[in-house]
């Protein structure tokens, strides 16, 4: 909700900002912005309740591990619906499913290790 | 009209081929591995010293911009970042150092390599400092004449068995896996792109200078 030009981060460019017009930039910048009421957090592709359950039902039935729609799916998951619970619709099924996924591999590793 | 004073620390230097943007991209790798090996690797001194000229450059072109413009903030957070990340690198190197220090104050020749100049010299002092603490501290008071050039040490060395998780950047065909219990359970297996595997360090520290593996 603000305006800005081109931002020349070392890590890369970022901007131009304009209000309503969503932006693409690293998820520490995000994260900072959006706690200062500065935007909103639009929800990765991923983070669909249907989607997600696709994949914990897949994982279920899979003895192996199976693949995750993104790296480090739990650590962005996690990250975003604590800074912007109110941007993401069915948050909380949302992190349910997660929660979910997450236990079923963590069961898969113990089982291995026997 | 603003005149982005930005704008130039991003330029291509004759000398470097790589935009900042890759240099940081290298450094993150570098310092993961560096996290997860159980040896010292070789040091990444010109990465380094690259990022903290960016730095430098960068609040240099801080300090011209007036108070409260949103861009302050937004970069002095990127560089707490990469002071973050050049920190824990070296701050793991010098720990791996101090945990082994007389296997690597036996390095010669090529292998001291390993170190920076600066780590050379922090290795140096460090022996001597914990040398003459157990000299002071006990050694003069054990009972009857010892003589040190008599004594073989054991001396500690890094783990290079320790297991790794290693994700594969390029194909590795043909990895050769030698049964270290000795039971002759050698294999020979692909490594594929993308792959993701649990492995012996020892089995793969060699792919690890070009970047055909990488540790997470």
């Amino acid at each position: 909700n603000f305006t800005h030009g081109i931002m020349h981060l070392i890590q890369g460019d970022v901007g131009p900002f304009k209000p309503g017009l969503p932006v693409s930039v690293p998820l520490w910048l995000a994260v900072n912005l959006r706690q200062r009421q500065r935007c909103r957090l639009v929800k990765p592709g991923w983070m669909e309740v249907a989607r997600l359950e696709e994949v914990r039902d897949m994982e279920k039935e899979e003895v192996l591990f199976t693949e995750m729609p993104a790296n480090n799916i739990f650590v962005v998951g996690n990250i975003v619906l604590d800074c912007a619970k109110e941007d993401i619709e069915k948050a909380d099924e949302v992190m349910m499913v997660l929660r979910d996924i997450w236990d079923i591999r963590q069961a898969k590793l113990r089982r291995s290790v026997d | 009209d603003t005149h982005d004073v930005f704008h130039e620390s991003n330029l291509n230097e004759e000398e470097e081929e790589l935009t900042a943007e890759e240099v940081l991209a290298k450094l993150q790798e570098a310092w993961l591995n560096e996290k997860n090996a159980p040896e010292l690797l070789n040091p990444q001194t010109e990465i380094v010293e690259c990022l903290l000229d960016e730095i430098e450059n960068m609040e240099e072109n801080l300090a011209t911009l007036e108070k409260g413009d949103i861009r302050i903030t937004v970069h002095k957070m990127e560089m707490s970042r990469i002071k973050f990340l050049i920190n824990s690198y070296l701050r793991t190197r010098l720990d791996k150092i101090q945990d082994n220090y007389e296997f690597y104050s036996k390095l010669e020749g090529d292998q001291r390599n390993r170190l920076s100049k600066e780590e050379s010299d922090f290795l140096d002092k460090y022996k001597d400092t914990v040398e003459g603490l157990f000299r002071s501290l006990c050694y003069r008071h054990m009972p009857g004449n010892f003589d040190w050039s008599k004594v073989v040490k054991k001396i500690p060395k890094p783990n290079l068995q320790s297991a790794v998780f290693v994700k594969v950047e390029n194909d590795v065909p043909g990895l050769e896996i030698r049964d270290t219990a000795g039971d002759g359970r050698d294999e020979t297996i692909d490594l594929g792109r993308g792959e993701q595997h649990l492995l012996q360090y020892s089995m793969i520290s060699h792919l690890l200078p070009d970047g055909a593996v990488s540790l997470t």
